[in-house]
């Protein structure tokens, strides 16, 4: 787990600063505080910051360099299978100077060069440099559980873990004013694009190669095709078989020369991790919950039972409301782009509190997109109902205010089309809000209607499971990111059992009449891994990770006297929204009118994620 | 957020104009970001004053305090690092004693009975070099070594791939830290090099007039600028306009002034006293001269002048070693220590 980051010149002899190297690594201190390297070579300069986790000693120092010097790597993750992996590798004479994934993974690299990212199992992002070719080659695991961001400029390829290594190589720091229908409708911008321009970002699931200045990019891994794949051999026990190879994902994500840890929520996702790792395990399990003072969002007393049931230690933090702002302009430094999510400052709190105990930390994130968890899901089985419930529903509109999720039903219900419905399920703000703000909202945003149409394609008709799939694309990645962020801001490697490729392509694969039948959410979870999780957790209603914002925004006085001048921030005067009547919205909210909640809460986090790097820019220029 | 209350007692007079944030400020500060409820005293610039603070604040928080981080550096405050250990013995605090200084050792040589009955409160000890942990022995084996940490990502880093004879020094105008031994290796430079310059920064405590009217006496005034004290951001302004970092002291621990010259990528040339050896390793990350000798001093500097590639591999090597000495490395094992001396 760690920060890499390079620069490679289009020209032989163009020689890359060192200096310029190490200022774009250290901006990324917090991601790998255990080592640190460079490697300058003709026309190339990769460098790492290494979180070590496997094999502590300074074998693992990266950049790391083949025996014939031919290729030099530079990696953040883990391979969860090397271990496997490394044994042919052995058998076939290759002598191993570390006990580390990094050279297992170069040392597939110089044996089936690209063709080998197919035998990994794991979490990561890296590049490796051919001197003979002179070709870069980097990829990124399948979900997009490591980040890698790119830029092209002045003939040179940059590429590191987080955007504001960019920044730090002199890239411009310019905000992407197109970006904001999808940032405020969707709070995260998909697919290869980023708030920021000329900063991109690879794919989950591709691969890139950088030779003579020409970037080619390739998808290795297709969800759709592997489901298809897997459709011909259909699975007679999904309930055992789902058991099982949980069990085995969280096994493998407990391979670890530090200690290990789980985020525990009291959900059903995050207990579920925290129940299997408990029965894998000789050793107690620390684990880590967020609290609330407020008890309509706090689930520390599931969590604790949880804990109490299965031998765990229980460590616990609650954000004050003193604290908050700090925290959320701190997470905002880490994340570059806009906070995606009310919980992220929180996670990077649970995080720093963790930090002095554990050093890896198992996360039930992935579950909801995976298994059909969200509530939002519900109504797109039965998209039917929902066109004859139209016209009820709308009369009935004032009167469901009162009913977050009914009135959320309700406004979906005003689009035009059911496939809006699904593109646009994971929203808060809907494009008719943003009407009158000046935004071209007519478009939709064309990754997410690419990914639209493969999961129409791979399920059709099927609407639920068309959004799962365009999550699994989309909203997950900014869950993901975000993971990444605030864990590694506290130098912890988070790491997603429900992510393993092989449950998420099962999945994928099976029918919609044995993953979604069964009472409650998530019934296939329920059915395989259920009867290890006190009844409480079973019956808890699905609650998510929450936090009182509303609330917040309106009563502690430094986030109010934030939003009331919204319209004032230099990021929003500059773009194209309409701030007089962005003032009328924020007053109104205000006043009391939570409709606008999101919307405001949103245009928060953006403006102080924009002062952050700003800020950090600065810092490193 | 975390369970264990920490009071960091020492002098702490980093707000005030001219002074340096002290090792245990900047502790204090990083354990309070990490959640650790943390007082801090004291700030106040007259000892007595800070010696009156100082137990106040210990009585006043003797309840709600789990660890004392006295930061020790021996001589005259010793008498209030006596005080406030007994103090935090007396409340039943855990004290973890973190000894600081190159004088160090031969003031426990001088009040060995003294320094044993003080050393003996602490729960742990923790020093900057082995330098010191060695110095330590007779007195306690059970030192732990956590090295003198910076901020690193406030130094940025500019690589020095060949360098200009544009010498910097920073440290104290005091005879601890011999700036008179910069001005005369200078002086030899200046010999081969008429262009080069030396910026010398830092406080006064008694030989700043003297080192300038050396300088004259000498007739390389014409070449030295006389900084006066400078804050974080004329530091990095003015190593950045340097390319070699002199360090002349003749007694020396774990110092700070060297590692941020390392993160800045400055070329370190330094006397190798007290705990220098321990920091630095000649020729790898650092050219290291006998004491007080400038004819060595000053070759040393013509060589980076005139090998090419030496300075380039002591900037990368000395932000290696800055990197090793952050907070990113050191604050992990604050907090195991902690832990294990909460949980002893």
């Amino acid at each position: 787990m760690c920060g890499i980051c390079g620069i490679v010149d289009v020209y032989r002899d163009g020689q890359v600063d060192p200096g310029v190297l190490i200022q774009m690594r250290d901006s990324m201190l917090h991601r790998g505080p255990d080592d640190a390297g460079v490697h300058v070579s003709p026309g190339v300069g990769l460098a790492s910051r290494r979180l070590a986790i496997l094999d502590l000693s300074p074998r693992g120092h990266m950049p790391m360099v083949s025996d014939d010097r031919r290729y030099v790597i530079v990696y953040n993750g883990e391979i969860y299978n090397y271990r496997e992996l490394r044994a042919p590798l052995a058998a076939r004479g290759v002598r191993f100077q570390s006990g580390t994934d990094t050279e297992v993974l170069l040392r597939l690299f110089e044996a089936d060069g690209p063709a080998m990212l197919e035998q990994l199992n794991g979490m990561f992002a890296f590049a490796i440099w051919d001197t003979v070719a002179r070709r870069l080659f980097a990829a990124r695991d399948r979900l997009g559980v490591k980040p890698l961001f790119y830029a092209e400029h002045q003939g040179r390829l940059y590429f590191a873990s987080e955007e504001k290594a960019l920044f730090a190589a002199g890239i411009p720091m310019q905000f992407d004013h197109e970006v904001w229908p999808e940032l405020l409708c969707f709070r995260y911008v998909a697919g290869e694009r980023t708030p920021f321009k000329g900063v991109k970002r690879l794919l989950p699931g591709h691969s890139l190669q950088w030779h003579e200045g020409r970037l080619e990019l390739r998808r290795w891994w297709n969800l759709a095709d592997r489901a298809r794949a897997r459709r011909e051999l259909p699975m007679r026990d999904p309930v055992e078989w789902y058991r099982r190879t949980f069990d085995d994902s969280v096994r493998l994500r407990t391979i670890s020369d530090v200690p290990v840890g789980v985020l525990l929520s009291g959900g059903l996702d995050s207990s579920s991790v925290a129940a299997s790792l408990a029965r894998q395990t000789n050793e107690q399990v620390a684990s880590f919950t967020v609290r609330f003072a407020d008890s309509g969002y706090d689930e520390g007393p599931l969590a604790e039972m949880v804990a109490r049931d299965h031998g765990l230690t229980s460590h616990q933090v609650e954000l004050t409301e003193q604290q908050l702002l700090p925290a959320v302009r701190c997470a905002a430094a880490f994340n570059d782009e806009p906070l995606a999510h009310g919980n992220d400052a929180h996670l990077l709190a649970i995080s720093r509190h963790a930090k002095p105990r554990v050093t890896v930390l198992l996360s039930g994130e992935g579950a909801d997109e995976t298994l059909g968890g969200y509530v939002r899901y519900r109504p797109l089985r039965h998209p039917a109902l929902l066109h004859m419930a139209r016209p009820a529903l709308r009369t009935l509109r004032p009167l469901l205010r009162r009913n977050a999720r009914w009135h959320k039903l309700a406004r979906f219900l005003q689009m035009s089309t059911v496939r809006d419905f699904v593109l646009y399920n994971a929203c808060d703000t809907l494009p008719s809000d943003l009407a009158g703000l000046g935004l071209k909202t007519a478009e939709r945003p064309a990754y997410r209607d690419r990914v639209l149409d493969e999961a129409e394609a791979l399920y059709p008709r099927d609407r639920m499971r068309q959004a799962m799939y365009s999550d699994q694309h989309t909203f997950l990645c900014s869950l993901l990111d975000r993971n990444d962020r605030m864990t590694m801001g506290a130098s912890i490697e988070c790491r997603v059992p429900f992510l393993d490729y092989r449950l998420v392509e099962g999945l994928a694969a099976l029918p919609s009449s044995q993953l979604l039948a069964g009472e409650g959410n998530k019934p296939l979870l329920r059915r395989s891994l259920g009867d290890r999780l006190p009844d409480d957790v079973l019956r808890h209603p699905k609650w998510g990770f929450g936090v009182p914002w509303r609330k917040y925004l309106r009563t502690i006085p430094e986030l109010r006297s934030l939003v009331l001048s919204l319209a004032r921030h230099p990021l929003l005067l500059d773009s194209p929204i309409d701030t007089g009547r962005l003032t009328r919205r924020v007053a109104a909210f205000d006043g009391g009118d939570d409709e606008h909640c999101p919307l405001v809460l949103q245009l928060l986090l953006a403006t102080q994620a924009w002062d952050a790097s700003r800020t950090a820019t600065r810092l490193s220029a | 957020m975390t369970d264990t209350r920490v009071i960091v007692v020492g002098p702490m007079l980093g707000g005030h104009a001219g002074h340096v944030t002290f090792v245990g400020e900047a502790l204090a500060s990083r354990l309070a970001t990490r959640g650790y409820p943390t007082v801090l005293t004291s700030r106040r610039l007259q000892r007595a004053a800070r010696f009156a603070d100082i137990a106040t604040t210990l009585i006043r928080h003797s309840g709600n305090v789990d660890v004392q981080i006295l930061q020790v550096y021996g001589g005259l405050s010793f008498v209030v690092e006596d005080v406030a250990s007994a103090l935090g013995a007396m409340f039943g605090h855990k004290i973890i004693m973190h000894l600081h200084g190159g004088a160090m050792p031969a003031f426990m040589a001088r009040h060995p009975a003294w320094s044993r009955r003080v050393l003996n409160r602490a729960a742990a000890i923790v020093v900057p070099s082995t330098f010191l942990r060695t110095a330590l022995a007779p007195f306690r084996t059970d030192v732990r070594v956590i090295p003198n940490a910076i901020d690193i990502s406030a130094y940025p880093y500019r690589h020095r791939a060949e360098v200009a004879p544009r010498l910097f020094w920073m440290r104290t105008f005091h005879d601890v830290y011999n700036p008179e031994l910069a001005v005369r290796a200078f002086a030899r430079v200046r010999r081969a090099y008429p262009e080069a310059t030396l910026v010398m920064a830092g406080q006064d405590k008694g030989t700043l007039v003297r080192t300038q009217r050396y300088a004259a006496r000498l007739r390389v005034d014409d070449r030295i600028r006389f900084a006066g004290y400078l804050d974080s951001a004329q530091k990095i302004r003015e190593a950045g306009a340097a390319d070699i970092f002199l360090n002349t002291n003749r007694i020396d621990n774990t110092p700070v002034s060297v590692i941020e010259a390392c993160a800045l990528g400055l070329p370190v040339v330094a006397t190798d006293v007290g705990g220098i050896p321990d920091l630095l390793t000649d020729n790898e990350n650092a050219l290291l001269v006998p004491d007080d000798d400038d004819e060595a001093m000053a070759a040393a500097i013509l060589r980076l002048l005139r090998t090419p590639d030496l300075a380039s591999q002591l900037s990368l090597q000395g932000r290696a070693l800055a990197d090793r000495c952050s907070w990113e490395r050191t604050t992990p094992q604050w907090e195991r220590l902690l832990q294990e001396v909460v949980n002893a």
